[in-house]
């Protein structure tokens, strides 16, 4: 879907070179604040990160208002623990988290509860990574790109999220999203790129290949859309705008996901 | 209505025709002198019996009963000199002739009728004709005579947005119009993902569109039928035309086969823009497609006084993309031949066969690396109608009409290196029939009434697969069926009404009922129409979209039909909408009906008219007050939210003005509010990143559209051997920046800060256009 948006995209700027941009003042309603959970948690020996918060107004520049004064519960394998508060609305905890494991999170604010549950999977291992220069055309620029191999399961549905690093420095705009499935290619050996980022020579580039269950993937696959979308226009990424399809109950905003990565890293051009 | 009582009443009606007196019927063939064209709608009254006449049918084809004796009879078609002719009728008599084009041309109308006060005395409330003869002095976009871009600034028919060929009728989804070309029904009628239409204004002689009250022939869309005849091509000699633009030029040569009895059109379009990116220096320019084409033929044949066989075809493509890298190239065809057949003077039949497709293919990257899409809408139909011309009073259509679908939906192919397995998804077959009939029945010289009944069936057939869903959307069933074996039946009577009460020469009331069934659903990610829109079609969970509509008008013409004023107010009815879930993926998704839900949509309005058709200055006023509202239980909490479409005001004006003979000048104005979109009303951050909190569907507004465009026709040479002019036309003469999109984003000095982004395409689009005939 992102490949035909790019090219509707190529298209669009090819033709359309009168188009002209510009910040406007859009008058937004203030809703009710809402809950947003957002949690973690990483195979091995990790702290384990609970934020929770509630929506501002959109134009609100401000932080966001953080909740501290919730009951944090984890359980798994017969076993809860509290997560205690560490201040401006955090919650940790050391946890090994182990594979093939259901985890499960209730939140209790303001005699409201919220619950979530997430599954941490094995370990999908990357088998290659490589960059190649590639010229650009139109929009997308000529520069090194970076693709990594990996081979995925074949006997079941297999969700994955990549992220990165450059130079030691974690990339998170909204083109660096990337998740996918194994729809068109499972138990393939299939070849993904980071979008249409561009690296220079040098640079190192840390990629981890993240591994988590289903909900998680709806989660950030909802969240691309949005996120990449646009608001009153044609070439929105979403069919429907809405929010994000989160695994909390009690229409919490956010998360719960059990990550299971692994990583491999390359110096461009070398 | 109860079909039971529609059917006593079509009876009851029916046995009302008069057997009484020795009667015999005038027939024959009516067409334009200059070029041997049909003029269809042409009209033929009686001087000596008052309400007696009848309109020639789409072919030009006309029959009228009377009883014997002598009398004189009129022929007429606007802008064309008025023939009357005295006749001795004491036995069948065939009589076809040719009306020339009046020479006043100063008196140019610029959205015809083929009668003076056709607008009163016809039985069509609801419907727009337009001849592209009429439209070519008006402003265009990119110098292309659009016949879309025109019917949009009628009241109740809404562009899609900017530019857009898409447009919505009283307050119906983009998908919901049935646009058909000598036809054949063309599913993406729209090139450069929307900017120009596919129909190329040199072959094409006008269209007619039914935003209600639709006759019991056409179906299978619930919000209007737009129908599109191609030119038949001079009868009388070889003549080119041409032109000359700032996007696209254009060749059109007709001429006879064998003079008045055949004749022949072929007429090409394409755009140059890549002419000139193929000069550039930069590769990723000279390398890249930008271009489209039409091509549009037509040849008809009399192959006896009875006999006349058309063959019309249609070939469009739009390539776009870069050489080796990326390209996404879509396209219809259309063919259909007709066969109409005199039975005899009062029998009249068409029989038509008909072929449509719609391709498109998308291709990233390059052999092993090449990941490509393809898909496919491919429809054989047949149709016949037959005319009987029973009476003065009574005229008798019926007939029937069938179409194998096929949809394939997506062909994955994709080079060893991607990863990705090639991948056909299941294709689509479906049979959609209908059986029509209806009665045109003048009750007195004031009272007249059309109507009808119409039955449509869809049968999904195999090889194909059903999915049984839970609430989530996840599969809980499936069911397979084989080679040809019936899946889901659907199936229904659609009738059809409108009545026209003559209050006077200058006044009449017209009320119009229609129920329409759809079978076939758009689905798209965006609001424009994008070539990989997906086409569905009814199955288990996808119910057939239905819609029913009222709609009541008074029409009143003033200083000799000079002013003609309309007001008519709808009310329509729409069950089975369809709509997404949040999350849903559009793209090549198997189990896209587990995302979508079905709700339902009311649209309610009323359109006034005023328009000018004779004069120095000739154009039309309209403006649309009108809501649109969908609701679904899983979206809003189950309330009622506004449609994008629903554009509360709707404002068009059109305006020519002809300074003189050779200098015409032309404007045309367009205000209308807002679309209905989602903005969200809070925001948060989560994985580093802020989200925008979305609380509810469409609830605000895109900031009002308004626009003014401007146009010159300059006739440089007018003679019988050679025409030429020049047109010169700027759109949005003011530079107003209309939102096109607005999103919300990070803003680029400080990413925890977020605005609004406003993107407006077209300030100000010059265009030049040079136009010849010889």
């Amino acid at each position: 879907m992102k490949s035909i948006q790019f090219i509707l995209a190529v298209i669009t700027v090819a033709f359309l070179v009168t188009a002209c941009e510009k910040v406007i003042d859009v008058d937004l309603k203030d809703a009710t604040p809402k809950i947003v959970i957002e949690a973690v948690l990483m195979e091995g020996e990790n702290v384990f990160e609970v934020n929770i918060s509630k929506t501002a107004p959109y134009f609100d520049n401000s932080p966001s208002e953080k909740i501290d004064n919730a009951e944090v519960t984890l359980t798994y394998l017969d076993r809860s623990v509290t997560i205690p508060n560490t201040g401006n609305g955090s919650y940790t905890l050391p946890i090994n988290a182990i594979i093939n494991t259901e985890y499960h999170l209730e939140v209790n604010v303001e005699d409201e509860v919220y619950n979530a549950s997430t599954t941490m999977l094995d370990k999908v291992l990357i088998d290659t990574i490589y960059s190649e220069y590639e010229e650009g055309f139109g929009p997308r620029e000529s520069g090194y790109y970076v693709y990594v191999k990996y081979t995925d399961p074949g006997d079941v549905e297999n969700f994955y999220r990549l992220t990165h690093d450059v130079n030691g420095e974690y990339q998170n705009t909204e083109d660096d999203l990337r998740v996918f499935n194994d729809v068109r290619n499972n138990g393939n050996q299939p070849r993904v790129s980071l979008g249409f980022k561009v690296f220079e020579e040098d640079d190192v580039v840390d990629v981890k290949l993240i591994h988590f269950d289903e909900a998680s993937y709806d989660y950030f696959s909802s969240l691309n859309d949005i996120i990449g979308g646009s608001g009153g226009g044609p070439s929105g990424g979403a069919a429907a705008p809405g929010n994000p399809l989160s695994n909390w109950s009690n229409n919490a905003l956010g998360y719960f996901s059990a990550y299971n990565y692994d990583s491999a890293s390359i110096i461009i051009g070398q | 209505m109860n079909i039971n009582s529609f059917l006593t009443i079509i009876l009851l009606l029916i046995s009302s025709f008069s057997f009484g007196q020795t009667k015999y019927t005038l027939s024959g063939q009516i067409k334009d002198a200059s070029n041997g064209e049909d003029l269809p709608f042409a009209t033929i009254t009686v001087k000596e019996q008052k309400g007696v006449g009848v309109t020639a049918n789409t072919y030009g084809y006309y029959s009228l009963s009377l009883p014997a004796g002598n009398y004189t009879v009129i022929y007429q078609y606007i802008g064309y000199n008025v023939i009357e002719k005295s006749i001795e009728l004491n036995q069948n008599i065939s009589i076809s002739l040719e009306l020339s084009p009046s020479a006043q041309s100063l008196e140019e109308v610029v959205v015809t009728a083929e009668r003076e006060d056709r607008n009163i005395t016809s039985n069509e409330g609801s419907v727009t004709k337009i001849d592209t003869k009429s439209i070519r002095e008006l402003p265009t976009f990119g110098g292309e005579v659009d016949i879309i871009k025109v019917m949009q600034t009628q009241p109740g028919v809404k562009s899609s947005g900017e530019g857009g060929s898409g447009f919505y009728v009283r307050g119906g989804g983009l998908d919901q119009n049935l646009v058909l070309l000598d036809e054949a029904p063309v599913y993406n009628p729209s090139h450069l993902l929307g900017f120009f239409s596919v129909f190329n204004g040199d072959a094409i002689k006008g269209a007619t569109m039914y935003k209600g009250g639709m006759m019991p022939e056409y179906g299978g869309r619930t919000s209007s039928v737009l129908d599109i005849r191609m030119k038949d091509g001079n009868a009388k000699e070889y003549s080119v035309a041409g032109g000359i633009g700032t996007i696209a030029s254009r060749l059109t040569v007709e001429g006879p086969i064998v003079k008045d009895k055949g004749s022949f059109m072929i007429s090409g379009r394409r755009t140059y823009a890549d002419i000139f990116l193929g000069l550039s220096n930069d590769p990723s320019f000279s390398n890249s497609n930008l271009y489209f084409y039409d091509l549009n033929l037509k040849a008809n044949y009399r192959i006896s006084e009875k006999d006349r066989i058309f063959i019309s075809g249609y070939f469009g493509q739009d390539k776009l993309g870069m050489d080796g890298s990326v390209n996404m190239d879509y396209g219809n065809a259309t063919g259909t031949m007709r066969w109409n057949h005199v039975f005899n003077s009062k029998l009249f039949s068409n029989t038509s066969f008909i072929y449509s497709n719609y391709n498109y293919e998308f291709g990233f990257g390059e052999d092993e690396d090449q990941i490509s899409l393809e898909s496919v809408i491919k429809d054989i139909n047949i149709k016949q109608d037959f005319s009987y011309y029973a009476s003065t009073k009574h005229t008798i259509k019926f007939g029937f009409n069938a179409i194998h679908h096929t949809i394939e939906p997506g062909n994955l192919s994709a080079g060893a290196n991607t990863g990705v397995n090639s991948k056909d998804s299941e294709k689509k077959y479906g049979i959609e029939g209908a059986l029509y009939i209806q009665d045109e029945f003048k009750v007195s010289d004031r009272f007249s009434l059309n109507y009808g009944l119409r039955y449509s069936l869809f049968q999904g057939i195999g090889t194909g697969t059903e999915y049984e869903y839970n609430d989530k959307g996840e599969v809980v069933g499936t069911k397979k069926y084989d080679n040809g074996e019936p899946m889901q039946y659907f199936g229904g009577f659609e009738p059809r009404l409108s009545a026209n009460y003559i209050i006077n020469t200058k006044s009449s009331i017209k009320l119009g009922y229609n129920k329409n069934y759809q079978y076939l659903h758009m689905l798209s990610n965006s609001t424009s129409s994008s070539p990989t829109d997906t086409w569905i079609m009814s199955s288990n969970n996808v119910k057939p979209q239905e819609a029913e509509q009222i709609s009541l008008g008074y029409f009143r013409n003033f200083k000799e039909n000079t002013f003609e004023t309309s007001v008519e107010a709808y009310y329509k009815d729409m069950r089975n909408v369809i709509d997404y879930k949040t999350g849903a993926n559009v793209f090549l998704n198997e189990q896209l009906e587990g995302d979508l839900v079905y709700g339902k949509g009311r649209a309610y309005g009323i359109e006034f008219m005023i328009k000018k058709n004779k004069g120095r200055l000739t154009g039309w006023l309209g403006y649309t007050l009108a809501r649109s509202e969908k609701q679904f239980d899983e979206i809003n909490n189950g309330q009622w939210f506004a449609a994008r479409q629903d554009r509360i005001h709707d404002i068009n004006l059109v305006a020519v003005y002809k300074i003189n003979p050779k200098l015409t000048l032309s404007g045309n104005f367009v205000y209308y509010t807002g679309d209905a979109v989602t903005f969200p009303s809070g925001r948060y951050e989560v994985d580093g990143k802020v989200v925008p909190y979305y609380t509810e569907r469409n609830g605000y507004r895109m900031p009002d559209y308004h626009r003014l465009d401007l146009a010159l026709t300059w006739i440089r040479k007018k003679t019988d051997k050679f025409e030429s002019s020049w047109n010169f036309s700027l759109y949005n003469v003011y530079g107003r920046e209309n939102a096109y999109t607005i999103s919300f984003v990070p803003s680029e000095e400080d990413p925890n800060k977020t605005e609004a982004l406003q993107v407006a395409l077209f300030k100000w689009v010059p265009s030049v256009t040079y136009n010849f005939k010889f």
